[in-house]
């Protein structure tokens, strides 16, 4: 397998967020959590000339995360020397094929938010994400219901836009 | 639309296919998103996602990502047996070529191809190699100096300067500077020439420079750089591999495989070069080429080792 350097940034840009997401389930430290993605994606890099890799490298990136992340807990727990302590099972369970692809719609959806108008973004991410009715961010945002009805039309028309969706 | 572009694909390997596959199937869960656009849609699953910072990330690990020199495929050796007697002549060496001041320490990129690949530079431009090119350059000062040092054959696709600044070929035969474009260089052949299929560029041998635009090629000759105008349809041909032509003499024929193949290409002085030759060819062997030609214009083709000749051409077969 044989990758050019473009092709290795777009592979970092497209996973890097959400492998940082996906291994925040193991580590909270947000310094530690982007040295493993760092780490393994440069790994990737040093190794593409090496591995073939059969199934998809999404596969690849997502368990290499989840292992160097298990990696650190269980060295960190050893210098605690709480050494029979038992790392929950969540960890071994091996949904990284069903996780990592939540992870990337999640990935889709939060970058495409990210694109809104700021205005438009705090309104929506308030209703859709936080759960806020409009009378709540009306009050909150001091503005009328009807300004926050229209904000929330023109996102949605701006996200089925931006997802080529004709509705 | 670039040549460098559209030959992309053509060239793209299995494994660049997988790379790309890699990064599309990203992409694939779109249903699944589709769906979620509604206006009952819930959003709650983004609670306590967050964002990293992939840009900073990426200038922290960007000096660990370094492209190593590629090519591991040989090209098949196209010529076999020999002859003599010469009109046309094209011939095949290369010049050493430099970047004044650079050393080993500051970063110098040294590439050699002993196959087609393109590379992609920092700034945009790519350049597709022939098989024998290789080229050098700074890695740490090619975004501000956009210099290269270069021998062999390329087509180049410079991308505009967002701070002006020119693009600066050194070949050891002349200097190019490029105001934005698309053009080849070939120093292989025996008149190291420039062409230039899009935009304007500059070329320098010594105190002599001249400017040259689309459809201009400069070659140089006996030291001198001579401008010409270009009409064949074939610039670039090596690169798709495809020759096409359409009433075209025989002169102009192979002054086109000569410069397709890379070769001498020796015609005795017995053949009429007026005659009009039409024909396309796809990855074809100049032995296969010169030997249709032969038949068609009752002349007979040798194609040896290092020579490669063609004699009695005749219009009236």
């Amino acid at each position: 397998m044989k990758l050019s350097k473009a092709q290795f940034k777009s592979i970092f840009d497209t996973y890097y967020n959400p492998l940082c997401n996906f291994c925040s389930k193991y580590l909270q430290d947000r310094g530690d959590i982007e040295d493993v993605v760092q780490e393994v994606l440069v790994k990737l890099w040093q190794n593409h000339g090496k591995i073939e890799l059969q199934k998809d490298v999404k596969y690849y990136l997502f368990t290499s995360v989840k292992n160097k992340s298990i990696e650190i807990i269980r060295s960190r727990k050893r210098k605690q020397e709480i050494l029979d302590t038992i790392i929950p099972d969540k960890y071994f369970e091996d949904p990284v094929g069903d996780e990592a692809d939540l992870i990337i719609l999640k990935e889709k959806l939060q970058s495409s938010i990210r694109q809104l108008p700021p205005k438009c973004q705090e309104i929506f991410v308030m209703n859709k994400v936080n759960g806020l009715t409009y009378n709540e961010i009306s009050e909150e945002l001091k503005i009328s219901v009807k300004t926050v009805d229209n904000q929330m039309r023109r996102a949605f028309k701006l996200l089925r836009e931006k997802f080529g969706i004709t509705k | 639309m670039s040549i460098v572009k559209s030959l992309r694909n053509m060239f793209s390997s299995p494994e660049e296919k997988k790379a790309t596959m890699w990064i599309e199937e990203y992409n694939e869960n779109s249903t699944a998103l589709t769906s979620m656009l509604t206006e009952e849609a819930d959003f709650s699953i983004l609670k306590g996602y967050q964002d990293f910072d992939a840009s900073a990330a990426w200038n922290k690990i960007d000096h660990l990502i370094e492209e190593d020199q590629t090519p591991v495929r040989q090209l098949p050796i196209l010529m076999k047996v020999a002859a003599a007697g010469a009109v046309l002549l094209i011939a095949l060496f290369a010049i050493k070529p430099y970047i004044s001041g650079s050393t080993i320490d500051t970063g110098l990129m040294a590439l050699n191809y002993d196959a087609k690949k393109e590379l992609n530079l920092p700034d945009g431009s790519s350049i597709f190699f022939d098989k024998g090119s290789s080229v050098e350059y700074d890695q740490f000062q090619f975004t501000d100096e956009r210099q290269i040092a270069f021998e062999g054959r390329a087509y180049f696709d410079i991308a505009k300067s967002e701070q002006g600044k020119n693009f600066v070929i050194s070949s050891g035969e002349f200097d190019v500077e490029i105001l934005g474009t698309e053009f080849e260089i070939n120093t292989l052949s025996d008149t190291p020439q420039v062409i230039v299929t899009e935009g304007k560029v500059k070329v320098s041998k010594g105190s002599q420079s001249v400017i040259i635009t689309a459809n201009e090629s400069v070659s140089l000759k006996d030291g001198k750089i001579v401008k010409s105008d270009v009409n064949s349809k074939n610039v670039a041909s090596w690169m798709s591999g495809e020759l096409r032509f359409e009433d075209e003499s025989i002169s102009a024929v192979i002054q086109d495989l000569s410069q397709h193949y890379n070769v001498v290409i020796e015609v005795d002085a017995n053949s009429d070069l007026s005659c009009p030759y039409t024909s396309s060819y796809k990855d074809s062997s100049l032995e296969t080429i010169l030997e249709e030609i032969a038949v068609s214009t009752g002349g007979s083709a040798k194609v040896t080792a290092n020579k490669v000749s063609l004699s009695n051409v005749s219009c009236s077969k």
